[in-house]
């Protein structure tokens, strides 16, 4: 009996001294790429859900294969996927149900629900106006979903089965929320959510819905992200190069921990061990352990980080990059993206390295994964026998920019403003740079013939020096689809059309272009000569939320009238 | 003789100064192509297109400040309204620095055409002796997008 526990802890030591130990960030390559037999199976163990931004489409890639499965139509400029979940448990993958993702269009104001086993949109929820959603982030009994009204400083509670939302404001302007989140059990259900004109976390109670606190973090806070053993809120504050750590007992800062350059996003493992927060400047992946609450890695990523996920079973991390400068073949006018997979797991050999990086399609925003399992296999017959069909399905196509009429031009070396056109059209020139246009607010008559022609005029791309930076600008709401225009250098982009709803609308820039892209903002106001001039209050608001420019037929959009708290 | 010397190095110098503010660098310029020239033909290999004959184009941009990818360039100029129309309003030179006013039009969306002008700048570059277009707008005032260099 002693020989056999001799033994087993040779060969335990054995097996030990077989592991190479993890090596430092400092003596990485990240381009040895190291790969396995194991690391493109027929069947990929887990998927990736990523909200494909301008492209208007959640693309579907296998992990850990990395090859793209299929693209999801759904709008116009997606931002933040969210499975759906018997609760909110877990990390920022939840614990996934496997039966929906919901998704917002921060262009169109829309959420999407994608269904998982068919693998297409079913429903759409038009959210209400003046709103411009940017995230969303599902409720502790899952049958909610908060959304921050970006673009106005309001906040929403929308109930998933009915689409109806609470709407509260969140003052004083300038306010925008931004990134939020929800406590995690067994603490009480608090939503959390950045401001980046406030540079403070808002806290807020789920009912009634309202604003309780307000809790000064660094600059620009982005990411607010609730990490799954609910202690605390770890907050990107972009500008000041550090992460706020919130107690959500006391809701206080508990400490504030320096990370690289322009830190965005957090993600978390399953175990609440570890974060990994994205830093755009530095270009890198900082980790830091929630038990010490100190940053004990960090891993260089190809380039400029923005978004950040986590693979289900905690083994990788992708850094979900916007440029990738010299790394792909041109693809025309927008360069490629990437998604670059890196070994999270720290019994590796590869630890800390890259093993995998591909070009993708759109400007992907956040990622989601879950176990593959939870989708039925539809093959072989199943559907029927296996009672997936007990129901008429439903499947919707929405329009993504069939409505737009864009142009490009000759740079425009017009003077920037309105004036008409000898043919009566209002003739609007605008320059749009990092991170900013000229000039911030635009002002039509409804109905009246609208000519946008906007020039990027970035020398050498801004800060970032880089060749890849496009300006964009979109108009948000019923306007989005008509707009979106992606203006890289040396060119003017034209967009015409009718001013056909009142109201006040924000224009963004819906293209990457550096630290402060979610600032670079302005407003276009339609005013209707009967209402009078144009504001939050006033517009055709509720016209502009039946979104007639998706094209989605009547009874398949659920746009029901907001509830103001 | 002593006047007659005096005389002639005056004139010397009126020649010298005459000759530098006439018309920008005359001397630096003489010979190639006119700033005028080079965007017409720009914007006939444009009309054109086709990746050889974009190429062309490509090699009439200024790489002084930016040096623009040539499949982007390519996208960027491919998506001009195949039925643009491109003329020369004016052309003017200060050292090394043209502006070519040009105006085109093109079918408006609304219905009817649209008309507009555009201020090119063209750089002299000075190891191929020609001028070269500013196309992604270097030379330009951020400030204000307007073009900065006052003639």
């Amino acid at each position: 009996m002693q020989f056999r526990k001799i033994g087993f802890l040779i060969a335990v030591c054995i097996m030990l001294a077989a592991v190479p130990l993890a090596v430092n960030a400092a003596e990485r390559d990240w381009h040895v790429t190291e790969t396995s037999p194991n690391d493109a199976p027929l069947q990929d163990t887990m998927l990736m859900y990523n909200a494909g931004g301008t492209d208007g489409s959640v693309a579907v890639f296998g992990v850990p294969s990395m090859r793209t499965y299929r693209h999801i139509l759904v709008g116009v400029d997606l931002h933040e996927p969210v499975f759906s979940a018997k609760d909110n448990s877990g990390n920022k993958n939840l614990n996934p149900d496997g039966k929906f993702l919901y998704v917002n269009d921060k262009a169109a104001n829309t959420i999407g629900v994608i269904n998982l086993q068919l693998g297409s949109l079913e429903r759409l929820i038009a959210l209400p106006f003046p709103f411009g959603v940017h995230h969303i982030s599902l409720s502790r009994d899952g049958k909610s979903l908060y959304a921050t009204g970006e673009l106005t400083g309001k906040m929403a509670k929308v109930d998933i089965a009915t689409g109806k939302a609470q709407v509260i404001d969140w003052g004083p302007a300038p306010s925008a929320p931004d990134y939020l989140d929800v406590s995690k059990p067994p603490k009480k259900e608090l939503i959390f959510s950045g401001n980046y004109y406030h540079s403070t976390v808002g806290v807020f109670q789920p009912n009634p819905f309202k604003l309780i606190k307000e809790i000064p973090v660094g600059k620009n806070p982005h990411g607010t992200d609730a990490e799954p053993k609910g202690r605390y809120i770890q907050v990107a504050d972009k500008l000041s190069a550090t992460i706020t750590i919130i107690d959500v007992d006391s809701l206080s800062v508990k400490k504030v921990i320096p990370a690289g350059a322009g830190p965005l996003h957090n993600v978390f493992d399953t175990k609440g061990k570890y974060a990994y927060t994205s830093c755009f400047v530095a270009d890198s992946i900082v980790k830091t352990d929630l038990d010490k609450l100190e940053v004990v890695d960090e891993f260089p990523v190809h380039y400029r980080i923005g978004h950040i996920s986590i693979s289900a079973d905690d083994k990788y991390v992708f850094a979900l990059n916007k440029f990738s400068t010299g790394l792909f073949s041109p693809t025309g006018i927008r360069w490629p993206v990437n998604h670059e997979m890196i070994d999270a797991n720290e019994k590796s050999p590869t630890y800390g390295k890259t093993l995998k990086i591909i070009p993708v399609d759109g400007e992907p925003h956040n990622a989601k994964v879950m176990f593959a399992n939870l989708v039925k296999d539809w093959t072989m017959g199943q559907a029927g026998k296996g009672g997936l069909v007990d129901k008429p399905l439903t499947e919707i196509r929405p329009v993504h920019l069939g409505g737009a009429k864009i142009s490009y031009l000759p740079v425009d070396t017009g003077k920037p403003g309105i004036t008409v056109a000898k043919d009566g059209v209002k003739e609007i020139r605008v320059k749009a740079f990092s991170y900013g246009y000229i000039p911030r607010q635009i002002r039509v008559n409804k109905d009246d013939k609208v000519r946008i022609i906007v020039t990027n005029i970035d020398k050498a791309s801004g800060i970032t020096k880089n060749p890849d930076v496009i300006m964009g600008f979109t108009i948000y709401g019923p306007y989005a689809t008509r707009t979106m225009l992606h203006i890289p250098r040396g060119v003017s982009l034209m967009t015409e059309f009718v001013a056909d709803y009142a109201g006040e609308y924000e224009i963004y820039c819906e293209t990457f272009c550096g630290p402060l892209h979610l600032e670079m903002r302005a407003a276009f106001f339609v005013d209707d000569p009967k209402k009078g001039p144009s504001n939050l209050g006033v517009g055709d608001y509720e016209e502009a939320q039946k979104q007639k420019q998706l094209n989605v037929p009547e009874g398949q959009i659920t746009a029901p009238k907001p509830e103001y708290l | 003789m002593k006047n007659i010397l005096n005389f002639c190095v005056l004139m010397a110098i009126v020649f010298i100064f005459a000759g530098c503010s006439a018309n920008g660098n005359t001397a630096m310029t003489k010979g190639i192509e006119k700033p005028e020239e080079v965007v017409k033909k720009f914007y006939s290999y444009v009309a054109e297109g086709g990746p050889t004959t974009l190429r062309e184009a490509y090699k009439l941009i200024s790489t002084k400040h930016y040096k623009m990818n040539e499949e982007q360039f390519k996208g960027v100029v491919s998506n001009y309204s195949k039925d643009m129309k491109v003329n020369i309003i004016s052309s003017d030179i200060k050292k090394d620095l043209a502006v070519v006013t040009i105006e085109y039009s093109m079918p408006s969306a609304l219905g009817g055409s649209f008309t507009a002008q555009s201020d090119m700048h063209l750089e002299l570059d000075a190891a191929s002796k020609s001028w070269k277009i500013d196309f992604t707008g270097e030379t330009y005032d951020n400030e204000t997008g307007q073009t900065a260099t006052k003639l």
